[in-house]
């Protein structure tokens, strides 16, 4: 409107700089949760407070306390220790899965939408058949074949995620391709991968980066879901799902510790996944 | 001289946080029935000005200081009821995009019923939304009513605005850019409606515009403004002929032919005002005469000739020199 | 006899959408010299956007020919287009929208340099910079960083860096401040002299184009109706639709005034596309043997108007006007 023409809003728009992290209380918790789980993974990569397979038939199911700060398990495995090196398997697998589903989905989806025609017809359908089953039930079914490894889970949940990475990136370049910047580039002599990477992508990737932050959070849930269940990594590997697992059953006898404290750092991750995307959408909207 | 219908006096508003504000001492009159024209670059805040006129001030921007003054009434005072009632009877707005003003879920013959009804219309409005489109010389006004705004042209569209703000039969039209990104025919036909309708209901315009050429073509007097200040407030043919602020000079070399040097407004390095300071010239970083006192003294605009003011305190000096345009060169830009 | 450098023949392009044909060129023909500066004229819904795509080939035209330096390039595949792209440069009306928001000003104006592998990139991008009289230090901003006038300057520089032979122009003052648009147009001029250029102008802004442009072309639903020297279309206007477009610029001078050419109806739709002359609809001189399709008849030197009024040359000088 008319008020855009006022010069302090347009001196704001020509002093400020673009911003990728963003920086709120949001943002702040997010990301600090996320730091306190990176260190945690660390910690307990490099030196656990106890070895996180060590069995201890002496030490069953202790309460929290000194010694062992959140307990120990039915088989005497100190639970803090336990979550810590599960930290760095869930985190690892949560980054990989993201990873891949971020980037095959950001090339496919673009390729797709620059190209049209009888390509984008195949990836839609195919997209639209991933998409007709719920994330955990597809991942559920190919763990199911292929199975149970950190390896074949890191697979399963990559392909239940990078549809919507395609559809995402899809729907932003099909709008970005008609600018008149793509035509510009294209005019100045830019073959189809140059004007599709180079200059479709880079502006177009911020929803991405919003859905690959949740999906960070989702795929640990969907990991924690699978080994609750017995598929995909199963015990004694340290993944907080397995934790989960072991420890349910002795709920009702009152040793809640055994699952709440690794169900609580599932919690804790999804949460710091949703609030960091939370940011970055909140960042995009207000850009635009 | 006649009591003029919009007095806008010492008009200053500012953005929360910023240090400048908008609009500094913005003085401004309408005298009923005329065509006053307001003109400036992007930024000099000629749409902040229409917008506190009316009260519409975005978020963030408060009034510091200043009247307006219409009817005997300071709008600046009044309750936001009082002022929307003053809004659309006493006041009216057309802005640039018309089609972005209109409901785009509701037909256009909706739209205008409902603004007549708003009004007072009478027992049947609908039948005067009709005879309103035809006023405005909308060819089929019956088609044209069912019609939905993005199935109308933008011209068509400023029309139905046109129509709604009659509807009210305001005292004043503010226009503000009315017809920037219209055709130049569809411009001219907008225009001369707006000059018809001036000439049948007697309202007052005071229409906002970058575009000098409509300006000169039906403005009466001519506002100035530069910086969030007005600068030269004068009769149209003193502005175009015998400016006596020097950026109205260049505004006015600007129009000439492009084989022409234009003196190129170089910034005074050692003369820039300081930034949140309210005195001094805001112009005086370009201006080729400003001194060490125009950035220091308070500068007002004042009344220097019968019909003509100016905020500048050189303007008696600069008389003689090359601020006027020559009337050669004005013939010439008319052949174009 | 000069060859000319760009030669459109008879150029039509259609598009499809929502069950619509939209007509917007119908057989648009001229010839552009090299070192030439020609404006092309129209309202919305003339084609001119669509003529300077279909130039560019960014578009594919449905029919009639595109010959640049004597080749006929119309339907080249957009491999072989990548060397004509080295020639023909095409500057958009908006620089916000065209100019990618997320690059540098540097990283703009470089990737023609390196696409088309320009010796010495670093030299070349320094003259141009001069060239365009931008200071180095907008190098490292993105376009929302700048100012409007910069902004066209960047996307200009990105255009003439690789010393194209021929660059088309979409309103390139549109977008701009009224007291740039003259140093605009200066700096338009100047690098025309200097790097030899021949220009496209397409504006619906006529003062602009008569302050640069030497010869003129004024379109109206997707056909040329007046060609000539731009000196010769403006004390002569012959068809009746530029006769309107003239009577209708406001003139910024209050002491003149101007007589306006009346025109009906609304601007039309390129859906539907009258016989004969596209104009007639709104004509208030219309015949019934306007209703067949209008030739160019000469109105003079280099001069021609597709109007019956044409015809009677004495008559087009009596309503100039003034």
């Amino acid at each position: 409107m008319a008020v855009l023409n006022t010069a302090p809003i347009e001196g704001f728009a020509i002093g400020a700089r673009r911003r990728w992290l963003p920086v709120s209380a949001t943002s702040f918790l997010g990301l600090a949760i996320l730091a306190v789980l990176v260190v945690l993974a660390i910690w307990g990569a490099v030196a656990p407070p106890h070895n996180p397979l060590a069995t201890d038939p002496a030490s069953q199911l202790l309460p929290p306390g000194a010694g062992h700060l959140l307990g120990t398990d039915k088989y005497g495995r100190d639970i803090l220790s336990r979550i810590m090196a599960a930290a760095g398997l869930d985190l690892f697998l949560a980054a990989v899965v993201t990873g891949i589903a971020f980037t095959i989905g950001a090339v496919i989806g673009s390729l797709a939408a620059y190209q049209g025609g009888w390509i984008d017809d195949i990836v839609l359908r195919v997209v639209d058949v991933i998409l007709a089953f719920p994330a955990f039930v597809l991942a559920l079914a190919i763990t199911a074949v292929l199975g149970n490894s950190v390896r074949n889970v890191i697979i399963a949940i990559a392909v239940a995620y990078t549809p919507y990475f395609i559809r995402l990136t899809r729907g932003e370049v099909l709008s970005a391709r008609r600018s008149d910047y793509a035509d510009n580039a294209r005019a100045v002599g830019n073959p189809v991968w140059r004007i599709v990477l180079l200059h479709l992508l880079p502006n177009t990737i911020t929803p991405a980066l919003v859905q690959a932050s949740l999906t960070m959070g989702w795929s640990i849930l969907d990991a924690s879901g699978l080994s609750f269940l017995g598929l995909g990594i199963k015990p004694p590997t340290p993944e907080w799902g397995v934790e989960v697992s072991d420890g349910a059953s002795n709920i009702i006898s009152g040793e809640w510790w055994t699952s709440v404290f690794p169900g609580l750092a599932i919690t804790l991750a999804v949460l710091a996944f949703n609030l960091i995307g939370e940011s970055i959408r909140a960042q995009l909207s207000r850009s635009r | 001289m006649t009591l003029p219908l919009l007095a806008v006096e010492g008009l200053t508003v500012a953005f929360e946080g910023e240090p400048r504000p908008v609009l500094q001492d913005v003085n401004l009159t309408v005298a009923p029935s005329a065509w006053t024209g307001l003109v400036g670059e992007s930024g000099s805040g000629k749409s902040m000005t229409a917008l506190s006129v009316l009260g519409l001030l975005p978020h963030g921007a408060q009034v510091l200081g200043g009247h307006v003054m219409i009817e005997g009434q300071d709008l600046l005072q009044l309750s936001p009821d009082r002022m929307r009632k003053v809004r659309g009877s006493v006041i009216g707005m057309i802005f640039q995009s018309p089609r972005s003003a209109l409901n785009p879920l509701m037909t256009v013959g909706d739209q205008i019923t409902r603004a007549v009804r708003h009004h007072g219309g009478g027992k049947n409005p609908e039948r005067t939304a009709l005879e309103l489109l035809r006023r405005v010389q909308i060819p089929d006004p019956e088609l044209c009513s069912q019609a939905y705004p993005h199935q109308l042209s933008g011209g068509m569209c400023q029309r139905v605005l046109i129509t709604m703000m009659l509807a009210a039969r305001p005292k004043l039209l503010i226009a503000d850019e009315p017809t920037t990104g219209l055709d130049v025919t569809v411009q001219a036909e907008i225009l001369d409606l707006m000059q018809s309708l001036q000439q049948e209901t007697g309202m007052a315009i005071l229409l906002i515009s970058h575009d000098l050429g409509i300006i000169a073509e039906h403005c009466e007097r001519v506002a100035v403004m530069y910086g969030g200040t007005v600068v030269e407030y004068a009769p149209v043919q003193e502005v175009f002929h015998r400016p006596k602020h020097p950026y109205t000079a260049h505004l006015m070399r600007t129009l000439v032919e492009t084989d022409r040097p234009v003196h190129p407004s170089d910034p005074s390095p050692r003369l820039l005002p300081t930034p949140n300071s309210t005195v001094g010239c805001r112009y005086a970083g370009r201006c080729p005469h400003a001194e060490v006192a125009c950035v220091t003294e308070l500068i007002r605009l004042e009344l220097v000739g019968a019909e003509h003011s100016v905020a500048c305190r050189r303007h008696a000096e600069l008389a003689g020199l090359a601020l006027e345009v020559k009337a050669g060169t004005q013939a010439r830009a008319a052949l174009s | 006899m000069t060859k000319p450098l760009l030669e459109v023949v008879d150029l039509k392009c259609e598009f499809h959408e929502r069950g619509r044909t939209v007509h917007a060129l119908n057989g648009v023909s001229l010839s552009i010299d090299p070192g030439e500066i020609v404006g092309l004229v129209g309202e919305s819904g003339c084609g001119k956007s669509t003529l300077a795509r279909c130039i560019v080939r960014l578009l594919t035209p449905t029919s009639g020919r595109l010959i640049f330096a004597g080749q006929d390039y119309t339907v080249w595949p957009q491999m072989r287009l990548r060397g004509l792209r080295k020639d023909m440069q095409i500057v958009f009306q908006d620089p916000l929208t065209a100019l990618n928001p997320s690059w540098t000003a540097r990283q703009l104006i470089m990737e023609p340099l390196h696409l088309h592998h320009v010796s010495d990139p670093e030299s070349r991008l320094a003259k141009v910079l001069d060239e365009v009289e931008l200071p180095a230090s907008i190098l490292s901003r993105r376009p929302s960083q700048l100012s409007g006038g910069q902004r066209q300057r960047v996307a200009i520089a990105r255009a003439i860096g690789i010393r194209p032979r021929f660059v088309v122009l979409d309103e390139p003052t549109a977008s701009i401040d009224m007291s740039l648009r003259t140093s605009l147009l200066r700096l338009l001029r100047k690098l025309q002299q200097e790097d030899g250029l021949t220009y496209l102008i397409i504006s619906h802004d006529l003062s602009t184009v008569r302050h640069i442009c030497d010869r003129l072309f004024v379109m109206y639903l997707g056909k040329v109706v007046e060609e000539g020297r731009m000196h010769s279309i403006f004390t002569s206007p012959t068809h009746v639709y530029t006769r309107v477009l003239l009577s209708s610029i406001p003139v910024p001078n209050p002491s003149v005034r101007r007589e306006r050419v009346p025109i009906q109806g609304e601007p039309p739709s390129p859906t539907v596309i009258p016989s004969g002359c596209p104009f007639r609809p709104r004509c208030h001189l219309a015949e019934l043997e306007c209703e067949q399709p209008q030739p160019l008849y000469e109105v003079g030197p280099e001069h021609f108007a597709a109007c019956r009024l044409a015809r009677s040359v004495t008559l087009a000088h009596a309503d100039a006007p003034a």
